[in-house]
């Protein structure tokens, strides 16, 4: 069934008795071409692609808990493309642009906001390196400026402007196309197009091992049975590493508590994305109004899988340092996901070592902007059993060449 | 080119910094010697001819006394003359700190008040490090006697643990509504 | 709503009246008022506008779970958004306006919204809007979202927050609660006991009765005497907010208006929540009007506030009489009725007029409905504890260790039964066996526009909708309909919707699912966090003892690995033109001598009999053949090969070696030293010492640097025959230890002397003044950079990335030649590392007269095509005052072998051409550092 304005109305009219599933709720089959482990938005997205692009091909999504559950339904919803190095603009804009047809494409409005994104540097060095930053994202074909001050605070009146900041804002890195959407519209948007394409979504079906047969990878082991599969791929985020030693790879990820906030609903303050390396925060206003915060990792791991206290001291006093009228705004709820981070915070696509078997993961806390990507090269990868051009950097084995893209090395952090 | 010469008042010289109140009191000290010997502990404490080697919440006592900071550090406050560098008949390490470290006094009736504004930290559960993170700074509180204490942080940022410390004694000052 | 005070009674202080306005209304109250007792108390029906629908709202609660009253509130300079009436104190002078309506929610223009609900169900915003594209609608829906607004307003006075910790703590101050804190206390154990509201006592105020004889109030304070007594601590108006790892609890203390409340963070060895319960809102049509409240919300506003909520008031309930009972003795007439009758429908639009049930119409001005009770086990929650349905409620199951839950929380209703779960819980020991909850009624799906949940506008309708379009899973229903995502984080609506979806799928509530709560219980404001590590005081640099002796010259200050430092020299006299002070100490340090105070300098002791190997180890560079009095020049890398710092080692004996490394990497070095001294090598004869602050280093650099530093007593021999470059020597300065170096950063003859921080000032001052008249300086760290970059010398994190390997730097021998293992090693030989288009430094040179070029400017190639490709960067770019002429460093691919060679400069979007040249500009045969 198709959404719009007139089913909306037609509807109303009817006692919004004529909406359909918006997904089905199927068995799984015993066998598909290709089985996809994780229901969230990298998975789905990848579902869909599958069908869309290389069909006809049998497939299924298994998902332990419930559809975008995970990170997909927990992140910031960031979306941007702006990085230095080629490999990573290639993805990441990829991303941005599926991202910009997607609410259409989808026919389900994803809420895709692109109202900017400024990274503010607060010192003559930092404007020096942005500029270095703004060259290689241009260079790399995709939008970015550097900004003054005097722009900045025409975008964002509320940061601190104050002669008493501590962090005085110079200028920012400013990426117009970068934005926010809506983090569970993504995952349902994809899962509807997917289901309707012919994808069984299979959910509270947790896998717990691989059928391995001959040293191939011909399938999984589930909480609802064995399903046989032509190519099993796994897109499973922060359990990637246990899930991994079930098939017998060992993966150069650490696990960490990436922490969240949301504030009430208030009047809107704030158009942009604003992230403040100096104050250690960054911050955006959803469409409801909340104010959606975020900073950097816990330093220690948490059992409670929400994150700890000492981080928001970090995260929410910068926060008010860098917009102090933010002060008597009110934290409503707290949580956290788990990232899988790599050696170079770049993310894992392709073939995992055991053949039959690939890889979607590593994305650390950066997977929700590149789910449209992600979806589409993962798909390629899995339909011809090779890399697309603009996923083979992003390879297992450049953790053996040393070709790795650290765009953290790139601003001159050595780790 | 930015000049933060403005935004920086000028730092307190070490003898102003003094701030007398009923709850809590601070001063800034200036230890004669202060001497990071490592290596095995009975063997630093025969080098440096003190009993033990205090944790949190030993008592310390009016040095010269010896602090506890990993299993195989102690720092000796007031203690003997000696040569720095390797000592290899007792295998161990020494080097002067004197300066390096910035120790301020912390007394009166909310004393372990103020001290926990900063960190976790309780008379009655123990450490065998005085080593903490107070406030963000790298420090070490020890306990000389009764509601007498002390912290230890670097020199060169003795003028912001002093700000923090008289930030928060003043808070302490206010009664709660 | 026809609330109004009683002339007795409550705990309010009539002789303390106050006065506020609420959407320009001038109201009065009493102290121990909140802003919504105050509100009812003077006949205010009206209170907000539901978020989606602009329907009129009325107050649900009397509590932290009412979804509805909340207000802008100003006062004094202070304002706030979105300030929760229920549990604010009111004080004098406030102004309160309604959130989301406009003028005012009594006639707010968006309540013809209402009219086209049927059109916005939940969701509505995923089906429409795609064409011609959102970005169309959004400013107007942002606009319509949100709820209060935030205004610039005064700043606050920091909180003073601070850790604790406790043997016990019990939260809620109720019947439960006071009795085991009070049994704890007296058992001898350490015992906090935090109680949200101002006045301890919980549902005692609202049932009326009496305990052992004394009122609520009465009996209530009497066991806080007790408590503290026995040596316990009470804090009212505070609330826990969450429960993290090992039992840390958050508490936040409420504070007057204009300050911010003040955060505890409390370690509990146990921890008993009696958090208590709140009604489940019945389900019915028309449920969402002015005037339809929580009956025992009704009971609290009497106990508290003295405040009636209505004279003609229609009660539905499950055991009604108690109730009913304790209004009517304050004077309203109660008509029951069965809250599980067919048909029920409130009648009236801004205000309650009537019930109709089954089709008979009951005048009334108040409808007090509930369903049942829900526990409130959002802490249990937080810490994993899990949830049974019993009846019809979820009450605390299984959790973790040192947590339990007593009272109202774990659904046990009987006076004497809550006091024995309490005196157990108290000593630790195991609870009595839960008895029945009281039984409830769970709603069905119906007909008409029944709320489910009453600040978000969701109507069973939309959970009917939720389920045929299968969001079936607890998560889905709330996210997709919203239900539960208000600021009272769905304690009215769970459960509600859970039963109504469970319904619809033929299955039971707990298969249905149970959402998770989130941290914190109730919002907090973000000025909570941070403490006085805020302003001037976040992450605040570290200070120079000299900084006075910088201060007197004039010095213009700025960060340096965070360092607060001198830049320049002389500001004033070079006002606006900071760039003639650099040039002038340049070039004073190239023709005389300059002074640098460069104690940030990392100086960190390694001793011991295997400190030499180990230090060959950690070095990329060979060390083990470093001799005493000797000093080399050195890479610590990271295990995948990149430079991680750069730096000087010193040997000063067979066992002791001094790690002279970058001043902004003291804290990763020691790190990195520490970790690696504890994996392959044995710890007790290798030490690490970071004595950096313990030693002010002065450097006198340049041609006279020999002249003066002999002047100034440090009891070395000077001559070059006896201290060669890339040398050390112990001295005395003024009978304290003195350690000269001869390093050079500036190419310059240097001479760095580090002495104990209490000989700075004698040694600076005497450097300065032995100098002058030679015509010598004081220099900043704006000239350093110059210096150095004219000699090609590397600022790591500047002119280096986290991919730059050593033989990028042109330090290729060790990677050839080193045999023994070292950091790094492997990652040299990897692909990577062998790739001939690494990028290498270069400097370059710009054409004639042209300006310097940007730093952060790209080199490429392919420009005359129109796609240019990246293949470097500026690094470092300065006018040089030395050769008169722009000077630059650079990372570009395969520089090494493009000496001479022309390339092209891109920097936003403009072109410029520029030439490879050796990175070092100046004395490349270091005839001069050497002299």
């Amino acid at each position: 069934m198709t959404y719009s304005a007139f089913r909306l109305f037609r509807e109303g009219l009817r006692g919004q008795r004529g909406w359909t599933q918006a997904w089905r709720s199927p068995d799984p089959a015993a066998e598909y071409d290709i089985v996809i482990v994780g229901g969230g938005g990298h998975g789905l997205a990848t579902a869909y692609y599958l069908a869309k692009r290389h069909g006809p091909l049998r497939v299924a999504v298994v998902e332990k808990g419930w559809l975008g559950g995970g990170n997909t339904g927990r992140n910031t919803t960031v979306i941007r493309s702006n990085y230095f190095f080629p490999e990573s603009t290639a993805l990441y804009d990829l991303s941005v642009q599926l991202y910009e047809g997607l609410s259409r494409e989808l026919n389900y409005n994803i809420m895709f906001s692109q109202r900017g994104m400024l990274v503010t540097c607060h010192s003559e060095a930092e404007m020096e390196m942005g500029a270095r930053t703004v060259n290689a994202i241009r260079l790399n074909g995709t939008d970015a400026d550097l900004l003054g001050t005097a722009q900045v605070r025409a975008l964002a009146p509320i940061l601190n402007f104050s002669p008493d900041a501590r962090y005085p804002i110079h200028g920012a890195i400013w990426q117009g196309r970068a934005g926010t959407a809506r983090h569970d519209a993504v995952a349902w948007g994809y899962a509807r197009a997917a289901d309707s394409l012919g994808v069984d979504i299979i959910q509270n079906c947790e896998v717990t091992g691989f059928v391995v047969e001959g040293g191939t990878c011909k399938g999984v082991e589930t909480t609802r049975g064995t399903i046989r599969a032509g190519r099993v791929g796994m897109a499973v985020a922060g359990h990637s590493s246990a899930l991994g030693t079930r098939a017998g790879i060992a993966l150069p990820i650490q696990s960490y508590a990436l922490q969240a906030f949301v504030t009430e609903p208030v009047k809107p303050i704030i158009d942009q994305v604003a992230f403040s390396p100096a104050y250690g925060a960054y911050f955006s206003q959803s469409d409801r109004g909340g104010l959606v915060i975020g900073g950097g990792l816990d330093r220690v791991p948490s059992y409670g899988q929400r994150g700890n206290t000492p981080l928001h001291d970090e995260v929410l006093g910068g926060l008010v340092d860098f917009a102090p009228i933010l002060a008597r705004t009110k934290l409503l709820r707290h949580w956290a996901g788990i990232v899988d981070v790599t050696p170079d915070s770049s993310p894992i696509l392709g073939a995992s070592g055991l053949p039959g078997l690939f890889l979607n993961c590593g994305w650390g806390t950066g997977g929700f902007k590149a789910i449209p990507a992600g979806g589409y090269l993962f798909a390629h990868i899995l339909a011809e059993g090779a890399h697309h051009d603009i996923s083979r950097p992003f390879d297992l084995d450049r953790f053996v060449t040393g070709r790795l893209i650290d765009e953290g090395a790139a601003a001159g952090i050595a780790h | 080119m930015r000049d933060d010469a403005d935004r920086w008042p000028a730092p307190s010289p070490a003898d102003a910094m003094v701030l007398n109140g009923k709850a809590v009191s601070l001063r800034r000290v200036v230890p004669a010697r202060q001497v990071l010997v490592s290596g095995e502990r009975t063997a630093a404490l025969t080098l440096v001819d003190l009993p033990r080697a205090a944790g949190w919440p030993e008592e310390a006592g009016d040095p010269p006394h010896a602090l506890s900071l990993r299993r195989d550090r102690i720092l000796v406050i007031d203690g003997p003359a000696m040569t720095a560098g390797w000592c290899a008949d007792l295998g161990l390490a020494v080097s002067d700190v004197t300066c390096g470290l910035a120790v301020f006094e912390v007394t009166g009736p909310a004393a372990m008040t103020l001290l926990a504004t900063g960190t976790e930290i309780a008379l009655s559960e123990p450490s065998a490090s005085v080593l903490r993170l107070w406030h963000g700074f790298e420090v070490m509180i020890c306990r000389l006697a009764g509601d007498r204490f002390r912290i230890h942080t670097g020199a060169g940022r003795a003028e912001a643990l002093w700000q923090t410390a008289c930030a928060q004694a003043r808070l302490l000052e206010t009664p709660a509504p | 709503m026809t609330g109004r005070r009683l002339g007795k009674g409550g705990l309010i202080d009539r002789g303390r009246p106050l006065s506020f306005r609420f959407d320009g209304r001038e109201i009065q109250g009493f102290a121990g008022d909140t802003l919504a007792s105050a509100l009812v108390a003077s006949g205010v029906g009206v209170v907000a506008r539901s978020f989606k629908y602009h329907r009129p709202r009325g107050l649900w609660a009397n509590w932290a779970e009412d979804p509805n009253a909340l207000f802008d509130v100003a006062l004094d300079g202070v304002t706030r958004p979105n300030v929760h009436g229920a549990t604010t104190v009111l004080e004098d002078g406030m102004e309160l306006r309604s959130v989301n309506a406009w003028p005012s929610v009594r006639r707010d223009l968006k309540a013809g919204l209402d009219l086209f609900h049927r059109f916005l169900p939940a969701g509505f915003y995923y089906k429409a809007f795609m064409w011609p594209d959102w970005h169309l609608f959004e400013p107007s829906i942002r606009r319509m979202a949100g709820m209060g607004r935030v205004e610039p307003g005064e700043p606050g006075t920091p909180a003073l927050n601070r850790h604790d910790r406790c043997d016990l703590l019990v939260v809620g101050g109720g019947l439960a609660g006071l009795t085991a804190a009070r049994a704890a206390a007296e058992a001898g154990q350490d015992v906090v006991l935090v109680e949200d509201h101002p006045v301890a006592g919980g549902a005692l105020h609202g049932f009326g009765g009496t305990v052992d004889g004394l009122t609520g109030a009465e009996w209530a304070a009497a066991q806080i005497a007790a408590i503290r007594a026995a040596g316990g601590r009470v804090m009212c108006a505070t609330t826990a907010t969450g429960i993290y790892d090992h039992r840390l609890v958050t508490l936040v203390t409420a504070a007057p208006f204009a300050q911010a409340p003040r955060l505890c963070r409390m370690r509990a060895d146990r921890i008993v929540l009696a958090t208590g319960a709140v009604d489940r809102p019945l389900v019915f049509d028309g449920n969402d009007r002015p005037g339809v409240m929580s009956p025992f919300a009704a009971l609290d506003l009497l106990g508290r506030q003295a405040v009636l909520v209505g004279s003609r008031i229609a009660l539905l309930h499950p055991q009604p009489e108690p109730v009913a009972a304790r209004l009517e003795a304050a004077g309203a007439s109660v008509s029951i009725h069965d809250p599980a009758a067919e048909r029920l429908r409130v009648k009236g639009r801004k205000a309650v007029t009537g019930l109709c049930v089954a089709g008979c119409r009951h005048g009334c001005d108040t409808i007090l409905a509930a369903a049942g009770s829900t526990p409130l086990v959002n802490l249990w929650c937080h810490a994993g504890g899990k949830l049974d349905w019993v009846e019809a409620s979820f009450v605390p199951g299984e959790g973790p260790e040192g947590l339990s839950v007593i009272g109202a929380a774990r659904g046990t209703s009987d006076d004497d039964a809550i006091r024995e779960e309490a005196r157990q819980a108290a000593l630790g020991a195991a609870l009595p066996p839960r008895g029945r909850p009281a039984s409830g009624l769970l709603p069905n799906p119906l007909r008409g526009r029944a709320w489910v949940d009453l600040q978000n506008d969701v109507t069973t309708d939309d959970i009917a909708l939720a389920a045929r379009e299968n969001f079936t899973s607890v998560e889905h229903l709330k996210r997709y309909t919203t239900l539960g995502m208000g600021t009272d984080q769905g304690r009215n609506s769970n459960v509600n919707g859970l039963a109504l979806m469970a319904q619809h799928l033929g299955r039971t509530v707990p298969e249905v699912g149970t959402t998770k709560f989130r941290p914190p219980y109730v919002p907090v404001p973000l000025e909570l966090y941070g403490g006085t590590r805020t302003g001037a005081l976040n992450h605040a640099p570290k200070r120079l003892v000299l900084e006075p002796q910088h201060r007197a010259l004039d010095a213009a200050l700025g960060e340096y690995g965070g360092w607060l430092r001198p830049a320049w020299y002389a500001r004033t006299e070079h006002a606006g033109r900071a760039d003639e002070a650099v040039a002038r100490e340049v070039l004073r340090t190239r023709q005389v001598a300059g002074i640098l105070d460069a104690s940030p300098l990392g100086k960190i002791e390694v001793m011991g009999p295997d400190a030499g190997a180990f230090l060959n180890f950690v070095y990329y560079n060979t060390m083990a053949t470093l001799e005493p009095g000797r000093v080399r020049y050195g890479f610590m890398l990271t295990e995948r090969g990149a430079v991680y710092d750069d730096g000087v080692l010193a040997r000063l004996g067979p066992d002791h070696f001094v790690v002279s490394c970058s001043s902004s990497h003291v804290v990763g070095v020691m790190q990195h030293l520490e970790a690696w001294r504890q994996d392959g090598h044995d710890p007790d004869r290798i030490h690490v010492h970071d004595a950096t602050q313990a030693w002010a280093t002065v450097t006198v650099t340049g041609p006279r640097a020999r002249d003066i530093v002999s002047d100034l007593g440090v009891g070395v021999d000077l001559r070059a025959c006896a201290f060669p470059h890339m040398a050390i020597r112990e001295g005395r300065f003024r009978s304290a230890p003195a350690r000269v170096s001869r390093v050079s950063f500036t190419g310059e003859l240097s001479f760095e002397i580090s002495v104990p921080l209490d000989r700075a000032r004698i040694l600076w001052s005497a450097a300065l003044a032995v100098g002058a008249p030679m015509g010598s300086g004081p220099l900043g760290m704006e000239a350093l950079s110059i210096l150095r970059a004219e000699k090609g010398f590397v600022i790591i994190g500047q002119d280096t990335t986290g991919d730059t390997m050593p033989h990028d730097l042109g330090f290729a021998g060790p990677r050839d030649r080193k045999t023994e293992p070292y950091v790094g090693d492997h990652g040299l030989q990897m692909e990577v590392a062998r790739d001939p288009d690494r990028l290498q430094l270069v400097g370059l040179q710009v054409l004639d007269h042209a300006p310097k070029l940007a730093r952060g400017a790209h080199l490429v190639r392919g420009a005359a095509s129109g796609r240019p490709v990246s293949e470097g960067y500026v690094t470092s770019s300065y006018d040089s005052p030395t050769l008169l002429r722009p000077i630059a460093l650079a990372l570009l691919a395969r520089g090494h072998t493009r000496m001479g060679e022309a390339v092209t400069v891109w920097h936003m979007g403009e072109l410029r051409t520029a030439r490879v040249v050796p990175a070092c500009a100046i004395d490349p045969e270091g005839g001069r550092m050497n002299a």
